[in-house]
């Protein structure tokens, strides 16, 4: 298994947090895991320390993106191989992590999505939600090239040039970061694979995509696509040669350690 | 199109010349005062300095004002107040651009934050060095405080 960093990005979410993280201990115990709590009000932080694993804490919320990408920040820095989005409430299952992280490593990609639509296993969506998913996937596929059934699907692995790029560029948009985040890779070029995976329905609580809502965010988050597609591609090389320079130069690293994404040692 | 009458024969009453001047040295001491308190900084306030210098030179010359109008052939109240309010929406813009700007800065530095913070605490736990007193993590102190801001807009 290549070295595997599973970011949990976690707001308010001390009481699914113990649960996740001891399904993470038992499925996926040879990957690393980072809770990065969002600023939240509850105890989650204590809760994810008290287990033992890595927290970064933010200050103030910056929403799942700006979560996501700390994560992120902290994979580039430790130059892991693989990232894992992984949420904090309980619905994706560690025991898919594996076939996904081996996908990563046995056909050479660069990002892949577990998707809950690829094979019928159960998973049902919001009627609004799943006209919406399916819009933004013809309209994914009509403006990039890649075909994918779930876009929004936040159970995904990078490879370690995603890693680096998202650690650089990672979209703020709320809720619609999952499906940006595709949009960016497919126009920097990368290989974007898709295999079925399983997940939990959500137990209530606050799901942001709900019938109406989940329309309108689908909106917005199409809207958000179509920009992008407006936007130059970020040039990737001047990442590369900031995260390379500390190993040819020792006496360097400091400075570049904090300067640009570097290794943590 | 010719004004009904010629501009030198306009009348301007008491009123039309004190207002604008009591305008302009309102925003002026406005603006003023806020940088005074460090609420504005002085690269945000040149705007509003100079819309109340502006202001200034037309309450002075009022008959500049009417030359203006003619030259751009503004006859009517309701071409001012569209002129006006594209210039408010100037300003905002102008505001969110800032807005997002430092946004993006804080979203940078909370992140580092973040990181810097962890590195911390790991180098703390493996050189054994902790200080006599330990320190009390920023996200109990705030769940103690049992009042944040930024948590209340998130979500």
């Amino acid at each position: 298994m290549p070295r595997t960093l599973v970011i949990v990005p976690a707001y308010n979410e001390a009481d699914s947090l113990p649960r996740v993280l001891s399904d993470l201990a038992t499925h996926a115990p040879w990957a690393d895991v980072v809770v990065v709590d969002d600023c939240s009000t509850d105890r989650t932080a204590e809760v994810a320390r008290l287990r033992g694993v890595s927290v970064l804490s933010l200050p103030c919320n910056l929403g799942v993106g700006g979560a996501m990408q700390t994560g992120y920040l902290y994979a580039a820095r430790r130059r892991y191989d693989v990232a894992v989005q992984f949420d904090g409430d309980g619905q994706h299952r560690a025991n898919q992590i594996e076939p996904l992280v081996s996908t990563l490593a046995g056909e050479r990609v660069d990002l892949v999505i577990g998707s809950r639509l690829l094979e019928k296993v159960g998973f049902r969506f919001a009627f609004a939600r799943f006209v919406g998913s399916r819009l933004l996937a013809g309209l994914i596929r009509l403006l990039t090239g890649v075909r994918t059934t779930d876009p929004t699907s936040g159970f995904r692995a990078a490879s370690s040039r995603a890693i680096r790029f998202f650690a650089r560029h990672y979209p703020q948009t709320y809720l619609g970061d999952t499906a940006e985040a595709l949009v960016w890779a497919a126009r920097q070029k990368m290989r974007i694979r898709e295999i079925p995976t399983r997940m939990r329905q959500r137990q209530g609580g606050a799901s942001a995509a709900t019938n109406f809502k989940g329309l309108l965010h689908m909106l917005r988050i199409t809207l958000a696509v179509f920009v992008d597609c407006l936007e130059p591609r970020v040039k990737e090389d001047d990442d590369r040669a900031a995260q390379e320079a500390p190993a040819r130069l020792p006496h360097a690293t400091k400075e570049v350690d904090d300067a640009a994404t570097d290794s943590g040692r | 199109m010719q004004p009904l009458i010629p501009v030198d024969e306009v009348e301007i009453t008491l009123l039309q010349r004190i207002l604008p001047l009591g305008a302009a040295l309102l925003i002026a001491l406005v603006t003023v005062e806020l940088i005074r308190r460090r609420k504005l900084r002085e690269e945000y306030a040149m705007l509003w300095i100079s819309a109340s210098g502006l202001l200034l030179i037309f309450a002075i010359f009022p008959r500049l004002l009417l030359h203006l109008s003619v030259g751009m052939g503004v006859f009517y109240l309701t071409t001012v107040v569209v002129l006006v309010f594209s210039f408010l929406a100037l300003v905002l813009l102008h505001l969110a651009v800032i807005v997002s700007r430092s946004s993006e800065d804080v979203r940078q530095i909370a992140q580092r934050l973040a990181l810097l913070e962890h590195k911390m605490h790991e180098q703390q736990s493996h050189t054994g060095v902790r200080s006599q007193v330990p320190m009390l993590d920023d996200a109990v102190l705030n769940a103690e405080e049992g009042d944040d801001g930024a948590a209340e807009e998130g979500a």
